[in-house]
């Protein structure tokens, strides 16, 4: 009997044999590679001069959290699903009203002295969660019941939108497109559904009500960033030359021109990539790329050793929240992505967004250690 | 086995999720394979151009240098101040302390730095490294301080020799005198720099800064210019000239022996420094743009032409009548002449009591051609050669041009139209022994090391008349001074001197003035192999015209200054006044 096995085991024996290894190593590699980065981006940068040793404290914080909540059983957050979820409105809300702006957004809470915290960071975990538990309530065999769902992201979503961010809400977005992929039964729902979507995107670019003239001009200026280089296409331009700088091996650490000599803003957040296409190169961008395709790979085997919807739901949450990170902000330093501000994960400086990611692994971690875990027992 | 507590179909999908993801990726590594490999090269010289700037790098600007080589003139580096409005965050109390360093801003400038949309308002260019320092140090934001490509011009003497030296524009660009003329020996020649800037512009140091084209200092100028005798000459000059309140003034000294043009000073003259407070005619270098109507100095001309024809000898006699008529003019005998012993006179008499009518007869005698020639030969009516841009050759008319009494009346000197400089340079010849030198400002050209780069010779024109001529005339100069119209306003107590008076009407607009005449002395030191030729002429003085009273007296200061000098004590001690 595989239980006899399991009660002879000890416990850490057992966590390791159910350690998703390449998940957590690949995240920790990223994140050591991240510090290298902004390391590099703030040396002729005053404003990001000491933001690596700020990274270093995030990863060292990160690391433990992602491990510890290895630990905490996943079908925990479904029963605190309810109180997170309000706490997180309560929070967005309140930035509207108390925030600390900054680079024209309001989307910051000042801690004092340890800085500032960002809610919509969480916020995007927190919606996974809720998200996986609504959606265990229920079969959905109706379309009608999406309502609840619907609903469940559209509360947080205009709130961000309000700060405004954009990026983020599209996060959100992918979290519910890809859960409902997964939940709904009937696979033409899921088109209706992906339909709806597309049509309301239609209807929101087309009446600027819930998106700003600006975000829209920053949306579109990847299709044709010479229309305006001064002004929504010159991020994206001057991110493009970057990468191009970089060749297959990069101008070296350190010695990327375009990131040093600032060119490229926001080089040690959202555009940090540029720093290492443009020193590491072509090759540091795949290692890179391989690095997160690691990530992938941990993220889909968590997704198939899933003992439970809630845990298969909220790991397919986790995943496309990750992954949708990557494509978006590596997309959008080639110009096949709208510039839309949105971190790399573990890659980009900011703490509220390495802990959320950190603690979205340590959750997928939890999820697969618990893969012999007889389904209708407690192990 | 369990079975799972969730629906069969989602591995499927899960699958399905996994092959997009990977689809994904691996168009995200096309694409990154794209821009970074396939399009690098693109992008890299997009990247290079973007942060790269050729700017322009100056030459040092040479110095001038007088003949001891101590700097009349030097370049030095300069910095300009402006504002960026848009900066600025008090406007009040950013022009008061401004204002306090910099001297007072003009309404202009104040009027730019409150229009809207002004970025860039100069408000002083080139301004002294310490005043720069000291903007620095008021840290007001919206204030800058740039380094300038080209030099600040400074003007280290003054006024001294400024009509000769001229100045430059804000970009060290010379404009008018040695500045202007040997602008191409003194100017650096600018080289190209690239630059690495980062996205405001602003140039990286030590950034791989790459010299495309080499910056190439100026060359220094060394002048013939005696900084003692200029400064003699010209507080002699303006001596002469508040005494007789004079509106104008040259005064030139020259070896006459080698052309070297040892002092040349102008009165109104200016400050290199401020040239732009100035008006453009106390700008000028009278001694060579100028030309006027020579008077009686020109009859050694008259002289020379009788002399070396063969015509006349020193016995000859001519009538020594008080007025002559020629054609439809009578010719007087001027003011200033002394009247003579008998009733006929010399050559050298007619130049030592400085006769009209006695110089009209001995140009009517050897005739227009000989005159003519004689003219020419002395370099009248064509440039002199000096090399400073501007020089007037004179006007000589030629003898098809003359009407029935121009050739009395050139044989005292009216009529033609010299400049100083060319009138110097023939008593040079008289002093020499007749050798007509190109007269010279330049000495040397040298590099920034010290180096002589290139040397001017004295150079021969040619040979306006016989020694034994130059003699003769020299001897005619020396009884001018001791007996004639010189006497004694141009002696130097201790020492020989030989010269010759003239005065002379304005001509204004080809009318004669009537009461503004040009005082002139031209003389020499000592007499017998004299060192030095010194011009000196003062225009439409007051209270006196005469060359001997208005000029001489400057002559004479000159000359006694200038042996000095050299060393050369007065025969007597005891005759040197003590003033």
């Amino acid at each position: 009997m595989a239980s006899v096995v399991l009660r002879n085991d000890t416990t850490l024996r057992r966590y390791l044999r159910n350690f998703n290894w390449p998940l957590a190593l690949s995240v920790t590699l990223i994140s050591l590679l991240g510090v290298l980065c902004v390391q590099s981006a703030g040396l002729h940068d005053p404003d990001a001069a000491g933001e690596y040793r700020r990274q270093i404290v995030y990863l060292v914080l990160g690391v433990p959290l992602m491990l510890g909540l290895s630990f905490v059983d996943y079908r925990a957050w479904a029963r605190w699903a309810p109180l997170l979820y309000v706490v997180n409105l309560v929070l967005l809300a309140f930035i509207l009203r108390g925030g600390h702006a900054a680079f024209g957004a309001q989307r910051w809470i000042s801690l004092g002295p340890l800085g500032t915290f960002q809610p919509s960071e969480p916020a995007k975990l927190i919606l996974a969660i809720a998200l996986a538990a609504v959606l265990c309530r229920g079969t959905y065999e109706r379309l009608a019941d999406l309502w609840k769902p619907l609903l469940t992201v559209a509360i947080p979503a205009l709130l961000i939108l309000k700060q405004p961010d954009l990026g983020t809400a599209l996060v959100l977005l992918a979290i519910l497109s890809v859960q409902l992929f997964f939940a709904l039964p009937r696979s033409g729902d899921f088109l209706i559904y992906a339909m709806g979507v597309l049509l309301a995107a239609a209807v929101a670019i087309g009446t600027n009500l819930l998106i700003k003239p600006f975000q829209k001009a920053r949306l579109f200026s990847f299709l044709n960033p010479s229309a305006d280089p001064q002004g929504a296409g010159y991020n994206l331009d001057q991110a493009k030359i970057a990468v191009g700088n970089g060749d297959w091996f990069g101008r070296g650490l350190h010695h990327g021109t375009q990131t040093q000599l600032n060119f490229v803003p926001f080089h040690s957040r959202d555009f940090v990539f540029t720093v290492l296409a443009e020193e590491l190169g072509f090759l540091g961008a795949v290692l890179l790329l391989a690095l997160y395709g690691a990530m992938l790979c941990g993220g889909i085997m968590t997704l198939f050793a899933a003992r439970d919807r809630f845990g298969f739901l909220l790991a397919a949450g986790l995943v496309a929240m990750l992954f949708f990170h990557v494509l978006v902000n590596i997309g959008m330093t080639i110009g096949i992505m709208p510039i839309t501000g949105i971190p790399l994960p573990f890659m980009s400086y900011g703490g509220s967004a390495i802990l959320t990611d950190f603690a979205a692994v340590g959750l997928l971690l939890n999820i697969y250690s618990q893969r012999d875990r007889d389904v209708l027992g407690n192990a | 086995m369990h079975k799972r507590a969730f629906s069969r179909v989602t591995p499927l999908r899960a699958k399905l999720f996994f092959y997009l993801c990977f689809a994904i990726a691996l168009y995200l590594v096309w694409r990154l394979y794209d821009v970074q490999v396939l399009r690098g090269p693109v992008f890299a010289r997009a990247a290079l151009s973007q942060r790269t700037r050729l700017v322009t790098i100056s030459g040092h600007r040479g110095s001038i240098l007088d003949r001891d080589g101590n700097a009349l003139v030097r370049s030095l580096p300069s910095e300009s101040i402006y504002v960026d409005p848009q900066e600025v965050e008090n406007f009040p109390e950013v022009t008061a302390k401004l204002r306090a360093v910099v001297g007072p801003l003009d309404s202009q400038t104040i009027a730019l730095m409150h229009s809207p949309g002004e970025q860039f308002v100069y408000i002083a260019r080139k301004v002294p490294h310490d005043v720069a320092q000291r903007v620095v140090a008021l840290d007001l934001s919206g204030v800058f301080v740039q380094p300038e490509v080209t030099g600040r011009r400074v003007d280290t003497v003054g006024t001294l020799a400024a009509t000769l030296i001229g100045y430059v524009g804000i970009d060290e660009n010379g404009l008018a005198g040695v500045e202007y003329s040997y602008d191409d020996v003194l100017r650096g020649v600018f080289g190209r720099m690239l630059v690495q800037e980062d996205e405001l512009g602003r140039p990286i140091p030590l950034a791989g800064q790459r010299i495309v084209k080499p910056s190439e200092d100026g060359l220094d100028l060394e002048l013939t210019i005696d900084s003692y005798l200029q400064f003699i000459a010209q507080q002699a000059l303006a001596e002469q000239m508040r005494r007789y309140h004079a509106a104008d003034g040259t005064a030139i000294v020259m070896n006459p022996w080698t052309g070297e043009v040892l002092a040349m000073a102008n009165l109104p003259d200016f400050d290199p420094n401020h040239w732009e407070r100035s008006s453009a005619d106390a700008q000028r270098d009278r001694a060579v743009m100028d030309a006027y109507e020579p008077g009686s100095t020109f009859k050694l001309i008259t002289a020379a032409a009788a002399l070396e024809s063969g015509r006349v000898t020193l016995a000859s006699r001519f009538p020594a009548r008080s007025s002559l008529k020629v054609a439809d003019r009578v010719i007087h005998n001027a003011e200033d002449s002394m009247p003579t012993s008998g009733s006929s006179e010399t050559l050298e008499e007619i130049i030592e009591y400085s006769h009209n009518v006695g110089a009209a007869e001995v140009g009517l005698r050897i005739g227009g051609r000989v005159f003519y020639d004689m003219e020419r030969r002395a370099g009248f009516g064509d440039p002199t050669g000096i090399g400073l841009a501007g020089e007037n050759p004179g006007i000589v008319p030629p003898p098809s041009q003359w009407s029935g009494a121009s050739l009395a009346t050139m044989a005292f000197g009216q009529g033609v139209a010299v400049t100083p400089i060319a009138m110097a340079r023939y008593y040079c010849a008289i002093a020499n022994g007749g050798l007509l030198m190109q007269p010279r400002i330049v000495r040397e050209e040298l590099n920034a090391s010290g180096h002589v780069v290139r040397s001017f010779a004295p150079r021969v024109e040619r040979r306006v008349f016989s020694q034994r001529t130059a003699s003769i005339l020299r001897r005619f100069l020396r009884d001018v001074v001791l007996r004639g119209t010189g006497d004694p306003g141009a002696q130097v107590a201790g020492y020989t001197t030989a010269g010759k008076t003239g005065t002379a009407q304005i001509v204004e607009n080809g009318e004669y003035e009537p009461g503004a005449y040009s005082a002139s002395f031209i003389g020499m030191v000592p007499y017998e192999h004299p060192r030095y030729v010194i011009y000196v002429k003062l225009d439409r003085p007051v209270g006196a015209y005469y060359g001997a009273i208005v000029a001489a007296p400057a002559f004479v200061k000159i000359a006694r200054a200038a042996m000095l000098r050299d060393g050369i004590l007065p025969h007597d001690a005891s005759v040197v006044e003590t003033r």
